[in-house]
């Protein structure tokens, strides 16, 4: 296996090959009369993109990390309160509607003598732990090119590349919603995909070579959508749908790869696109690796790695930290020294404390067409002016 | 005209008339319509507001148009002035103080604010002689059954609607003549009879249809939701049919943007942008009902948390000296004494990667407002980011 499973739990397949049958009748009796030996697309939209997982026993000698009630009582206790107040606390918090009982614990930071928000303020509280991945296998790329000589690196199960950089694994591996092994989800991830994906701009993908069937170059192109994707009657993705391309260019990404024997790798210097505020404000891939494979029905899968900065990751959870802790058994003071600790990249020129993080990110791609949306990708859509300045009578 | 580079030849129009409606101060057609909120007065939720957002009130004692509210009445109540060189319209007239100092008053009735009324949002004078004053009283009129009025921020202001709440667009023109095929008129039903301004205009087939101040009405197939007014500009002969409209500063105009719909912009076609944090919300915030700000929140950022750098790229929509609040735009006054246009609450700004009409590059612009800091807390009255996002009219 190259790289992740093909799935079928996503996405309407039959469609698309009934599609692609009639067009290529229609072509036929179009009697392919363009002597050109014309390029060939292929556009897709991100129907699944999730952190890569691949969880093994060993990954958590001392067990995943506490669940909420634990990181609770933890916190207050750390923070000076005695533990039969400690669980006093709790059980009123949970008691109460709203968020009022939990202030003891969202305000756990203390700067001199004042309690301050711990998830604005996570350098305010003593560091708690927090369960990193350890082991030797680990889904990504080897992104900083030691290869073998990275002893603190992972070895791709599937290709058995040596020295794979994924630190994102290392702060998920032992976050019990965070833990599993392809083809299975990760649950939390596929929770906010699943939420966000029926309203955010979908994301697009299209490959361009000579002859998809020859090894050779390909050129990738990475945008993102006006509009989101659209779902079946049975609730998956629905293929085929025409998604114009916004003109926003800081979504707009082209890079070159290759084909061999039928997968397609890449690599580029950046990758960025804008996300969504529940889920990911934006991802800004640096040192970016690229894998992907067609599918007979059409569909695509693939992994994309690259480096991350990490604060972006904590305030995923850290926006709604109280959330992320009730309900995703996420410490967040102990997560922000985590990602802390083990960041792998862009090191901080005053400080030295890096700033970005190798991740892997496995993504799932249906078969979709694409038009700009005015004036090509990279150029903003052009638009109307209506209305109207009004002045005092 | 410069902006003709980038828009298309009915969009130029459009904008050409909308140039004209700002030095005219038309808003609608040939028709002048009266402010829903006069300057001085704005629209906070439900109700209307004096230009600090603070609720108003009429007074069962004062009739014709004169307040008799003494000196002692005045510890409690205060009037709200007529800004200087401002003239009455529709509902808003200027009526003579207690003092004879120019005074707002609704439908004759002078308005006040309530000293028990501490902060946006409070009314606590109603009752005793007291009414608050709402929006809904003054849309009050004779409407023939089936029809309504409701807010249609895409036309700046409110308007009749169907049964469905689709905005109502009046015609001027040969309505004996057939229109195109996507503007359906208004039937009325064939027993109905005149009503206020509404009369009954007959069409060549027989049948019948509602006119709204000798004008017959329509909607468009266009408008698919409620509050949309897709067919602003389609023909210059329809106008939404407004009652009332809404106050927009000089050379502010809607846009009606590819992809995010209609979006507030100077005249140049600059976008305008809220500087608005995080809300937990189950979903994309960019649907435009959850990309809305919440005007308390609004109100709480102000003209925070953009610094002397962050100045730089992002500047704010400035407000003339003479310039009075109305409708949804306050005036905030910055550190440096210089105004500023906050919409619905927001403060607003441009951003100068903005190159060209229709850019918005600004928009999901993120700060994480996470602090290592130990000595020194982050701002408790801030959100965890403040994000930068397009305005929604």
């Amino acid at each position: 296996m190259v790289i992740a499973p093909k799935k079928t739990r996503h996405g309407s397949k039959g469609a698309y090959a009934r599609v692609l049958t009639m067009a290529l009748a229609g072509a036929a009796l179009a009697g392919f009369t363009a002597q050109t030996a014309a390029a060939e697309s292929r556009s897709f939209a991100f129907n699944m993109f999730y952190p890569a997982t691949y969880t093994q026993p060993d990954n958590c000698p001392e067990g995943v990390n506490p669940t909420s009630h634990e990181i609770f009582r933890n916190a207050l206790i750390t923070t000076g309160t005695p533990p039969e107040k400690a669980e006093h606390i709790i059980e009123e918090a949970v008691k109460q509607n709203g968020n009022a009982g939990y202030k003891p614990i969202t305000e756990r930071g203390k700067i001199g003598e004042k309690q301050v928000n711990a998830y604005t303020n996570p350098l305010s509280v003593p560091d708690p732990g927090f369960k990193t991945a350890v082991g030797k296998f680990a889904l990504g790329f080897n992104l900083d090119g030691r290869g073998a000589d990275d002893a603190s690196a992972f070895e791709n199960p599937w290709t058995h590349e040596k020295g794979v950089d994924n630190q994102l694994f290392r702060i998920y591996g032992c976050l019990a919603n965070y833990q599993a092994t392809p083809p299975a989800y990760p649950n939390y991830p596929l929770e906010t995909w699943e939420m966000v994906r029926d309203t955010m701009p979908a994301w697009l993908i299209t490959v361009t070579a000579d002859d998809f069937s020859k090894d050779g170059e390909v050129t990738i192109s990475v945008d993102r959508a006006l509009n989101h994707l659209l779902r079946d009657a049975k609730g998956h993705a629905r293929s085929l749908g025409t998604f114009r391309i916004d003109g926003d260019p800081r979504s707009h990404n082209v890079f070159k790869g290759k084909i061999e024997k039928g997968v397609i790798t890449a690599a580029a210097p950046k990758l960025y696109f804008l996300g969504d505020q529940f889920f990911f404000p934006d991802f800004d891939f640096t040192q970016v690796k690229m894998t992907m494979e067609f599918e007979e029905d059409g569909h695509a899968h693939g992994m994309v790695g690259g480096y991350l900065p990490w604060l972006p990751i904590y305030y995923q959870h850290g926006q709604n930290g109280l959330n992320a802790e009730t309900f995703r058994g996420m410490d967040m003071v102990g997560l922000y020294r985590a990602l802390m600790r083990v960041a792998d990249a862009d090191p901080d020129p005053a400080t030295g404390q890096n700033r970005r993080m190798s991740t892997a990110w496995l993504m799932e791609l249906i078969p979709v067409f694409t038009v700009p949306a005015d004036g090509g990708p990279g150029k903003v859509a052009s638009d109307t002016a209506t209305i109207q300045s009004a002045r005092a009578p | 005209m410069k902006l003709s580079r980038y828009l298309g030849g009915t969009a130029v129009a459009v904008l050409a008339a909308g140039c004209l409606l700002q030095s005219s101060a038309f808003a609608n057609g040939k028709e002048e319509i009266a402010f829903a909120a006069p300057p001085g007065v704005t629209i906070e939720g439900p109700r209307f507001a004096d230009g600090a957002g603070m609720t108003l009130y009429t007074s069962d004692k004062d009739v014709d148009g004169k307040s008799n509210c003494d000196a002692e009445c005045a510890k409690m109540w205060k009037a709200v002035a007529v800004p200087a060189k401002i003239k009455g319209g529709g509902n808003w007239t200027v009526a003579k103080g207690f003092n004879g100092e120019a005074q707002w008053a609704f439908r004759g009735k002078p308005v006040y604010t309530f000293a028990n009324d501490k902060s946006v949002g409070e009314a606590k004078g109603g009752g005793s002689g007291w009414t608050i004053l709402t929006i809904a009283t003054a849309d009050e009129m004779m409407l023939p059954v089936g029809l309504g009025i409701r807010e249609v921020n895409d036309a700046a202001g409110r308007s009749l609607v169907n049964h469905r709440n689709m905005t109502l667009y009046t015609f001027e023109g040969n309505a004996k003549k057939p229109v195109a095929a996507e503007w359906t008129p208004v039937y009325a039903a064939q027993i109905a009879n005149p009503v206020g301004d509404f009369t009954l205009f007959k069409r060549e087939d027989g049948t019948e249809q509602w006119a709204f101040k000798g004008k017959p009405l329509y909607t468009f197939e266009n408008d698919v939701a409620m509050g949309e007014a897709k067919g602003m500009g389609a023909d210059p002969r329809f106008q939404v049919a407004l009652v009332s409209r809404y106050f927009m500063p000089p050379n502010t105009i809607v846009r009606n943007n590819l992809g995010f719909g209609t979006v507030m912009a100077t005249a140049e076609g600059k976008s305008l942008y809220m500087r608005d944090g995080y809300r937990y919300q189950i979903g994309s915030h960019y649907t435009r009902p959850a990309a809305r700000g919440v005007p308390a929140q609004g109100r709480n950022i102000g003209t925070r948390g953009c610094d002397a750098k962050c100045l730089e790229t992002w500047h704010p929509y400035t407000a003339a000296a003479d310039a009075v609040p109305a409708g949804h735009w306050t005036i905030l006054t910055r550190t440096d004494g210089t105004r500023q246009w906050a919409y619905q609450g927001y403060a607003l700004y441009t951003y100068t990667g903005d190159k060209k009409p229709g850019d918005m590059i600004g928009n999901d612009q993120y700060t994480y407002l996470v602090s290592e800091d130990t000595a020194k807390a982050s701002d408790p009255t801030l959100p965890v980011s403040l994000n930068w996002h397009i305005v929604f009219p």
